[in-house]
């Protein structure tokens, strides 16, 4: 089961308002669980916004419903960068596959921040 | 054709079995209801019962949790039913016999479906032939696992020696005071070199009072009788005795005020169950002697569970063979009832029975210490056939240590 | 108990129409069971239930001196009722009847035809198994103590306690506090009508405190309880107010003399002080004040006693002491209502760090005309009326991570309510409300949110705040417009969190002083969620107002009537009839280990201690013979369903001649069980 359980998410917006580059995103971050859900979550993987994610985990921390939508940015990030012949990152499925309960736990914090880190770079 | 047992409870499952009906729903004729107010009324004479007059499956339903009619009738059918059913597998029957399933009144459809789902299952084993009433006396014992209980190390035989003095200055002072009227302690006796629990009145005696790797007895029971004479009695506790006596005084058992418990320093017996008691702790004695010097350094308490492992790591057949080979040894003297400090209901609600349900016998047995058992190993001890009793002990207290922990 | 040897049973076998008939050879059933000696009479019928089968029945009873019945019919929940009726016309005890449920558990659910019909004789032979081991039972009484307590002097409280006190009875209303008026006492307004709370609440305050049938008793806790539906005994500190409340006459000289002034007042949220001796508000009922002996300089130094000295009658005490209270009483309405959630979880919004950042209770006191500023919204920090007032709802609510999981319900309706307050007051300003979803289930709920939105101006954002931020004089709020699907930062002057609500402190160990259930958030659990919603788990205690769940003041006061309807049907009973099917201690086995008392989710069973055995009260105990399996020497029965009656079952059902030649028919006696010798 992955930590990032899009179900649970009832767009609230807590996660947008609580981001600090939410303004500078063209997909902010309340839609990202819902976009997944709707089987949309190729669109999330092109969407600039998951490149502006600082991985702050404001957005994991404000949540009510214990969404990390932090998480799903960085596994957009991994599988676009894996499609684009970059080194693999930690998540060496596809998005759908990760968030369909493949992937079994959750995802460091220090990890994602470190993974952002270097590629940014 | 086979025969399926089906308790039910009257709000919910017996509900969901009508329900089932209404709507015609099939499910297999194997099927018999029996209704019962709330599942948690199902006792374990109900289902052995029903596996020795030959059911080939029995399955419990009760109201999904947090859902009964008792409002916590149901948390103690599971607790019941997982250690019942954990047990007779352990003798080797089969786990697909037993169930227990939680079925709303709303839930007809579940109902049906559980039903032919179950009747399937237990088909496919066959007819119950192994938890009849009766054990097959001509069974062959060749075929018994064969444990690899844990080695009998050395006891700490210093801690005995050093304890020994000040026990008989203990028992002197207060006998001679009057504080106490007796003193039970172990005493050797005039032809047998193994000490056995002796009641000391008089301080001349006291030279015979021991204490040593061979003190095997638990404490604990003598003081049910003990307490309800009169005046007080003094007596030593181990660890183990501690917990019991603990036990027996929860229970009312124990009059705790007609006692002076005096915990002393353990350092350890002969005792198989000794080699893996991790308990160092006496509660609720009164005052202490030297238990700092308690000695666990050669108990291995890990291994606690390693012949349960074993013997779980077995077919259901091998099992039933183990079980089988040691139990029609069994000439039901109730040793081990008489030496187990919490078996201790007037009647045993297995007199009366059949003579010949040793496998029930001991399973009742058993399941009746769950919860309750300090893993004293007395079973096993006093068992003249030398039928490993004390595993079954474990095997409850392995059940009851993983519910606790889920 | 009598044991009546049952000899002569009688079996009836119902065709229900086709419904049985088509499926199960009743004519072969009938056959079959005649083989047991004890079956008399067996016959079989299209409609037993239908007044001539039932009359049936009775004469076949005295034509063939039946002691027992057996309907092999459909099942039990629907007509054993029925035939137990039919049984006492014809003179029989009703518990000498058993039903065997051959249509919902066989013909209806089985289509071989001689598959059903043997299990239709098996169903009947167990049933005549059990029958034959029937006793007769006799539902018990037990008296009704004429008098209702009720914890908790709010609304619910107030409501529950005057309704079951209009009906005549006896009622002691407890309130911890020194005021009765709870949560509402507080408010200003109501929604939707805007009625003022004071004005529809302080009437009720008074007459619940001048009811001939009301004992008020504040500023007092229960300690204990004890007892059984009809006879409870309650025991109750009334802490000591140090004011004789005979000789106060309620002048607040003492208050205005006492040198200690600085004390946040509770009542006002802490929005102003009040003295070491005081009144909480000023129509709190009873108006006599408390003094607050933690914060007293005379109970701190001994040094003082100012109020002593300006009181004329001479009512402050300081010899008083707290009273201990034993009240009997028949049932108990649980009134302890809620509080709310602390925003301490919620750092973004700077409750603690921005004076500007209040709560809606505090607003309500704000808004107040009797409130800290006369009624005037003035921000906190300056004093100065906000030109714009943000909410932002759920704080708290529908949070699973930092707060609760449920919807507190009442705040998209109070939100909306002081939306249209301040735009009423303050015409100029501008209200914006942040929410995630807005719930108007209500009787004038939509129409009422509508208006605030049509007819005031009030603008809704469906988003939430990220962060405040405080700069000079304004709260800088970093949020989101999700409809927009931007960013939406924006200032505010005042900004109000409708934080969630949760149960009052105490609930959980009043609780367990009542033995009930409470919810996973703390929540006292109704008996059945469709069916008994007033009613806890426990006989005699019933649930009144939020001590249940969230709820605004109609919803409180239904449920407060409801259970006080349900209350007065226990007090007007003379007598209470018990469930005869209750547990049964043979005292001759039990050894008083209390293994079962453990068991008991009603506190039924008690070792009595003189006895050394465990005994069963029969008012308390509801049948579910959790203990009847939990003792092991099979000392505890259950009348009904008893060791001897499940065990024939049993042995009916898996002792056929069909069954298989390894399970020994043995036919031996259980003593253990209650002495089933009479196979």
């Amino acid at each position: 089961m992955t930590t990032v359980m899009i179900e649970r998410c009832m767009t609230c917006g807590r996660c947008s308002a609580a981001c600090p580059v939410a303004f500078a995103m063209d997909v902010p971050p309340h839609f990202w669980a819902v976009r997944v859900r709707q089987g949309e979550g190729e669109s999330l993987a092109r969407a600039e916004a998951i490149w502006s994610c600082l991985a702050c985990f404001c957005c994991a921390a404000r949540c009510p419903r214990g969404v990390r939508p932090v998480e799903l940015a960085e596994q957009a990030r991994s599988v676009t960068l894996r499609k684009e012949n970059h080194t693999a990152t930690f998540a060496d499925e596809t998005v759908l596959q990760i968030i369909s309960k493949k992937s079994g736990k959750a995802i460091p914090q220090q990890l994602i921040v470190a993974a952002m880190r270097k590629k940014r770079a | 054709m086979i025969n399926i047992v089906a308790f039910c409870c009257n709000w919910c499952s017996y509900a969901g079995a009508d329900l089932a009906g209404t709507t015609r729903l099939e499910y297999p004729p194997e099927v018999k209801i029996i209704r019962v107010p709330c599942s948690c009324r199902v006792d374990e004479q109900a289902v052995l019962r029903a596996f020795a007059r030959g059911a080939d499956g029995v399955i419990v339903c009760g109201c999904h949790p947090g859902d009964c009619h008792y409002s916590t009738g149901n948390v103690h059918t599971q607790q019941h039913m997982h250690t019942l059913f954990g047990l007779l597998e352990f003798m080797g029957m089969e786990r697909q016999r037993m169930r227990l399933e939680w079925i709303s009144a709303a839930e007809g459809a579940k109902f049906a479906a559980t039903m032919r789902e179950f009747v399937a299952q237990v088909a496919a084993l066959g007819k119950n032939t192994r938890y009849g009433a009766t054990l097959d006396s001509a069974y062959d014992n060749t075929h018994a696992i064969k444990l690899n209980s844990a080695t009998i190390k050395e006891a700490n035989h210093a801690v005995h020696e050093q304890i020994l003095p000040h026990m008989r200055a203990r028992a002197e002072e207060k006998l001679t005071s009057g504080a106490v009227a007796r003193v039970l302690a172990w005493g050797s006796g005039a032809f047998d070199p193994s000490p056995a629990p002796m009641l000391f009145t008089d301080t001349k005696t006291l030279a015979r009072m021991a204490y040593n790797p061979f003190c095997a007895a638990n404490h604990s029971k003598y003081l049910i009788e003990a307490s309800r004479e009169s005046g007080r009695t003094l007596v030593f506790l181990r660890p183990c005795d501690a917990h019991n006596f603990a036990r027996l005084v929860t229970e009312n058992q124990i009059r705790r005020d007609a006692v002076c418990a005096v915990g002393i320093a353990c350092g350890g017996c002969l005792l198989e169950t000794c080699h893996t008691c991790a308990k160092i702790d006496h509660p609720m004695v009164d005052e202490t002697i030297d238990i700092a010097l308690t000695d666990r350094t050669a108990a291995n308490p890990d291994a606690r569970f390693a012949d349960i492992e074993h013997l779980d790591g077995e077919t259901p057949d091998a099992r039933y063979a183990f079980w089988q080979a040691h139990l029609t040894r069994c000439i039901r003297c109730n040793a081990c009832r008489n030496a187990c400090p919490t078996c201790h209901c007037k009647t045993c609600i297995r007199d009366g029975s059949h003579p010949m349900e040793h496998l029930h016998f001991h399973i009742t047995r058993a399941f009746h210490q769950a919860g309750r058992c300090t893993d004293c190993g007395q079973c096993g001890r006093v068992c003249p056939q030398r039928i490993p009793l004390h595993l079954l002990n474990r095997k409850h207290i392995q059940i009851t240590e993983e519910e606790a922990a889920t | 108990m009598t044991r009546v040897i049952i000899k002569r049973i009688g079996v009836f076998v119902c065709h229900c129409g086709s419904n049985i008939k088509a499926t199960v050879d009743t004519a072969a059933v009938v056959d079959a069971i005649q083989s047991d000696a004890s079956v008399v009479h067996a016959a079989e019928y299209p409609y037993f239930c239908a007044e001539g089968g039932q009359q049936s029945i009775i004469n076949a009873v005295h034509a063939h001196a039946l002691d027992a019945v057996v309907v092999c019919a459909c099942s039990p929940r629907m007509h054993e009722a029925t035939f137990r009726k039919a049984a006492t016309r014809a003179g029989l005890n009703p518990y000498f009847v058993e039903i065997a449920n051959i249509r919902e558990q066989n013909s209806w659910v089985h289509k071989n035809k001689e598959a059903a019909t043997q299990k239709a004789v098996q169903l009947a032979r167990a049933a005549i198994a059990k029958v034959k081991r029937a006793v007769p039972l006799f539902p018990g009484e037990s008296a009704v103590t004429k008098r209702a307590l009720v914890i908790g002097g709010g609304i619910a409280g107030i409501q529950s306690a005057l309704d079951i006190a209009e009906a005549g009875f006896e009622v002691v209303l407890v309130e911890r506090t020194p005021s009765i008026g709870g949560k509402m006492a507080q408010l200003d307004k109501t929604f939707p009508t805007l009625d003022c709370a004071a004005c529809i609440l302080t009437p009720k305050m008074v007459e619940a405190a001048t009811h001939e049938h009301i004992v008020l008793h504040t500023y007092t806790e229960v300690e204990k309880v004890a007892g059984y539906v009809g006879n409870f005994s309650v025991t109750l500190r009334k802490r000591a107010r140090n004011v004789d409340m005979q000789k106060c006459t309620g002048c607040g000289d003492c208050y205005a003399a006492c040198p200690v002034k600085r004390i946040p007042n509770e009542f006002e949220c802490g929005l102003s002080n009040r003295a070491a001796i005081y009144v909480p508000f000023a129509q709190a009922v009873p108006n006599v004040p408390v003094i607050d002996r933690e914060r007293c300089a005379y109970f701190r130094s001994g040094k003082c006693g100012r109020c002593a000295e300006v009181c004329q009658p001479g009512a402050v005490n300081f010899t008083q002491e707290d009273e201990i209270l034993t009240i009997e009483c028949g049932i108990i309405v649980v009134a302890t209502g809620y509080q709310l959630l602390s925003p301490d979880m919620f750092g973004e919004l700077s409750y603690h760090d921005s004076a500007d950042v209040i709560t809606s209770l505090e607003l309500e006191r704000f808004m107040n005309a009797a409130g800290p500023t006369g009624g005037k919204l003035l921000r906190p920090s300056d004093k100065q009326v906000p030109r714009r007032v943000t909410f932002v709802q759920c704080v708290g609510s529908r949070d699973t991570t930092r707060g609760k999981p449920y919807c507190s319900k009442i705040c998209c309706m109070y939100t909306a309510k002081h939306a249209i307050a301040i735009k009423e007051k303050y015409p100029d300003s501008d209200v914006e409300i942040f929410y995630i979803d807005v719930r108007t289930p209500g009787k004038n709920f939509d129409e009422f949110y509508r208006r605030a939105v049509e007819a005031y101006g009030v603008r809704y954002i469906k988003g939430q705040i990220g962060k405040v931020v405080t700069t000079g004089d304004k709260l800088h709020l970093q949020a989101v417009d999700m409809l927009e699907g931007r960013r939406y930062n924006t200032t505010t002057d005042l900004l109000v969190l409708a934080t969630a609500i949760e149960p009052a402190r105490g609930a959980k160990t009043l609780a367990q002083m009542l033995n009930t259930a409470t919810d996973t958030n703390g929540f006292f659990s109704e008996a059945h969620p469709k069916l008994r919603p007033v009613e806890s788990a426990t006989a005699g205690v019933f649930l009144s107002g939020a001590c249940h769940g969230p709820k605004d003041i109609p919803e409180t006061v239904a449920q407060a009537s409801a259970a006080a309807a349900k209350a007065i049907g226990v007090l007007v009973k003379p007598k209470l009839v018990t469930n005869p099917c209750i547990a049964q201690v043979n005292e001759t086995q039990c050894n008083g280990c209390t293994i079962c008392n453990a068991v008991c989710p009603y506190l039924a069973l008690s070792r009595d201690g003189e006895r050394g055995c465990t005994t069963v009260n029969a008012a308390l105990c509801q049948g579910c013979g959790g203990c009847a399996a939990a003792c092991p020497s099979g000392a505890v029965d259950l009348l009904g369903f008893s060791h001897a009656q499940i065990h024939a079952e049993v042995d009916a059902l898996c002792l056929q001649p069909t069954t298989h030649a390894n399970a020994a028919p043995i036919k031996h006696t259980n003593n253990a069980h209650g002495g089933t010798t009479d196979d």
